[in-house]
């Protein structure tokens, strides 16, 4: 059976590049705009991993965390945070918020996926 | 000098002036009334004396003159000497009191006194004053005078200066406090206001400085948002771009006609532009972070040797190009207190450099020495190339934002070699932000060897 990833990410680009990494990967994707549209679909489609931009209009990543983690069905889902700004800021934050992994854009596509599969093995394992 | 100071000095100043004044002006005027009084006693004195010689002549009674010369002698210690000629036939005499002294301040003064019943009946006396007694009483008068003004002077300066003392420091304290306010701004800490109620200019002054305060914080968080929003809308589309292009390029390679080979060397081209584009992006972001001081490393145990290899290997391809030899001489474990993606920076900065300026046939080194200062243990890491080198003068200004000297403006450097001249910058502020010290040794067609110095990591993690 193959992964199922949620995307979310208010930049159409974004989501198309992510979307063509993943399903080239065999990953069954499913993608939302923002924060708000992300919960729903997470709640509908049960992701094995969300990868979710910090910075979005309407919910940001922060509170889609939040949002998440308060749901019990979801709050083990894995969550790896996208981000442009900076390795070393958007570790602090990530940490903060209980994000499992982040990933600056612009990233290379076999660095994405080691670190899409090295977090779902993790989330396995636990 | 200090406000303190300048009040105490002026009010010393201002007091020992009126003082001066006023007090020579008092001195005048007593001297004056001294002397008039002295003239109406003497005036007093001589009238009563020629009462008493008509009396003593009417009364043929020379004693009683005598003795009243006698008893004015007592009363006026000036009177030093005086001569009666006694003429009333046939009775004449000659008395004379007192003894003349050598004084040479001797005034004479000669009464003729007649009967009025007979011409031939007359006294004359004739006193002699001595004025350096007179002088000498108004002297020591005076002088008790100048005492007490001067007492009453010293009392008031001791006085005022408290009074100046006082007011500077009624004065002065909202001022420093201000100061240190003010200081504190200086330093960075925007915002900052100083408690202080009063309806005079100073609390006008602390007034307007709080406005001020709370005006420069606004404006620099309206900075901050500004630079971090830039940061994200610069970022996020080329981003975009260079991932874009990355996949076309994956796709484009399982093909193998010559149109897609063509297309593939126009998206490496794409490709780039924009990584040179988003590198100077990353470098004007991090200067104006260091700028704002807003530049942070967290410094934690780490093993420099991959992080140096990694680099190596990036730039392999390119010194090979340039018949460049390029040596990675750092041993295995070297763990030194550093926040690796920044020394990463610092080393790529400094390959890339080496690599630009030094041409064919080149050698470079990157070497790691320890040593101790103290208690502690240092790493040396160093950047040794043999190639153009730098002037006295480029070297002066090596280290500051957006210079790039002689080598860096040359005409033979392609497009993405020409860089920004921020490079040194960022590298310099990240070895500071670290601990550690950087430091150049070049001369023009020696080669050049960039040094620093890290911290060495007290257990490996
Ligand atoms: N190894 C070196 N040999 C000779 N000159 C050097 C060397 N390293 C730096 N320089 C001189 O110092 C200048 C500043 O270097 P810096 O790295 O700050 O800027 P840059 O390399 O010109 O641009 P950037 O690094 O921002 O792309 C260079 O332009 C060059 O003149
Ligand atoms: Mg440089």
């Amino acid at each position: 059976m193959s992964h199922k990833a949620l995307v979310i990410d208010d930049e159409e680009d974004f989501r198309l590049i992510a979307e063509d990494i993943l399903k080239s990967s065999g990953f069954e994707v499913f993608s939302s705009k923002d924060g708000a549209e992300g919960l729903v679909s997470a709640k509908k489609f049960k992701p094995d991993i969300i990868l979710l931009d910090w910075k979005m209009p309407k919910m940001d990543g922060e509170t889609f965390c939040r949002k998440l983690r308060e749901d019990s069905s979801l709050k083990k889902t894995p969550i790896i945070m996208l981000t442009v700004n900076s390795k070393t800021e958007a570790e602090l934050e990530a940490l903060h918020f209980g994000v499992d992994d982040f990933i600056a854009k612009p990233y290379k596509k076999e660095e994405f996926l080691a670190r899409v599969r090295a977090v779902l093995r993790q989330s396995r394992s636990v | 000098m200090k406000i303190g100071g300048k009040f105490i000095l002026t009010t010393t100043l201002l007091l020992t002036g009126t003082m001066t004044i006023l007090s020579y002006g008092i001195l005048a005027s007593v001297s004056a009334i001294q002397k008039q009084d002295l003239e109406k006693q003497a005036r007093v004195v001589e009238n009563s004396a020629q009462r008493v010689a008509l009396d003593a002549l009417l009364q043929k009674d020379e004693l009683q003159l005598v003795s009243y010369i006698n008893f004015l002698k007592a009363q006026y210690p000036a009177l030093c000497y005086a001569k009666i000629a006694w003429n009333y036939p046939p009775m004449s005499q000659k008395i004379e009191l007192g003894k003349l002294s050598k004084s040479s301040d001797i005034e004479e003064r000669r009464f003729d006194i007649q009967s009025p019943a007979n011409p031939n009946h007359n006294v004359i006396m004739q006193f002699y004053v001595d004025r350096s007694v007179l002088k000498k009483a108004m002297a020591k008068s005076k002088e008790k005078l100048a005492q007490v003004i001067l007492r009453i002077w010293g009392f008031s300066i001791i006085l005022g200066a408290l009074l100046a003392w006082i007011s500077a420091w009624v004065l002065t304290f909202p001022l420093k406090s201000l100061a240190q306010v003010a200081s504190q701004v200086g330093s960075g800490h925007l915002g900052v206001q100083l408690e202080w109620n009063s309806r005079d200019e100073i609390g006008a002054l602390v007034y307007s400085f709080n406005q001020m305060s709370e005006k420069l914080k606004e404006l620099d968080t309206m900075k901050k948002n500004f630079v971090s929003s830039v940061t994200h809308e610069l970022r996020s589309p080329l981003g975009a771009m260079i991932s874009l292009a990355a996949l076309v390029k994956d796709k484009l390679s399982a093909e193998e006609t010559p149109a897609s080979k063509q297309s593939l060397d126009y998206l490496e081209r794409i490709e780039k532009n924009a990584k040179r584009l988003e590198q100077f992006i990353n470098q004007l972001l991090d200067a104006a972070k260091i700028e704002q001081g807003k530049f942070t490393c967290s410094p934690r145990p780490a093993d420099i040797s991959p992080i140096v290899a990694d680099i190596v290997n990036l730039f392999g391809p390119k010194a090979k190009e340039n018949k460049i030899q390029l040596s990675n001489e750092i041993p295995e474990n070297s763990f030194a207190m550093a926040d690796p993606d920044r020394i990463r920076q610092v080393f790529s900065n400094l390959i890339s450099n080496a690599l630009k300026f030094t041409p064919s046939n080149g050698e470079i080194k990157i070497k790691a020495e320890k040593f101790r200062e103290g208690d502690e243990r240092f790493f040396e890491f160093s950047v040794q190339d043999n190639g153009k080198g730098m002037s006295e003068e480029d070297l002066k200004k090596l280290f500051q934002a957006f210079s790039q000297g002689n080598n860096g403006n040359a005409q033979g450097l392609s497009g993405s070699e020409r860089g920004t001249g921020l490079g040194l910058y960022i590298v310099k502020s990240i070895v500071e932000a670290h601990g550690g010290k950087i430091s150049v040794r070049s001369s023009p067609g020696q080669g050049s060897v960039f040094t620093f110095t890290l911290k060495e990591a007290k257990s490996a993690i």
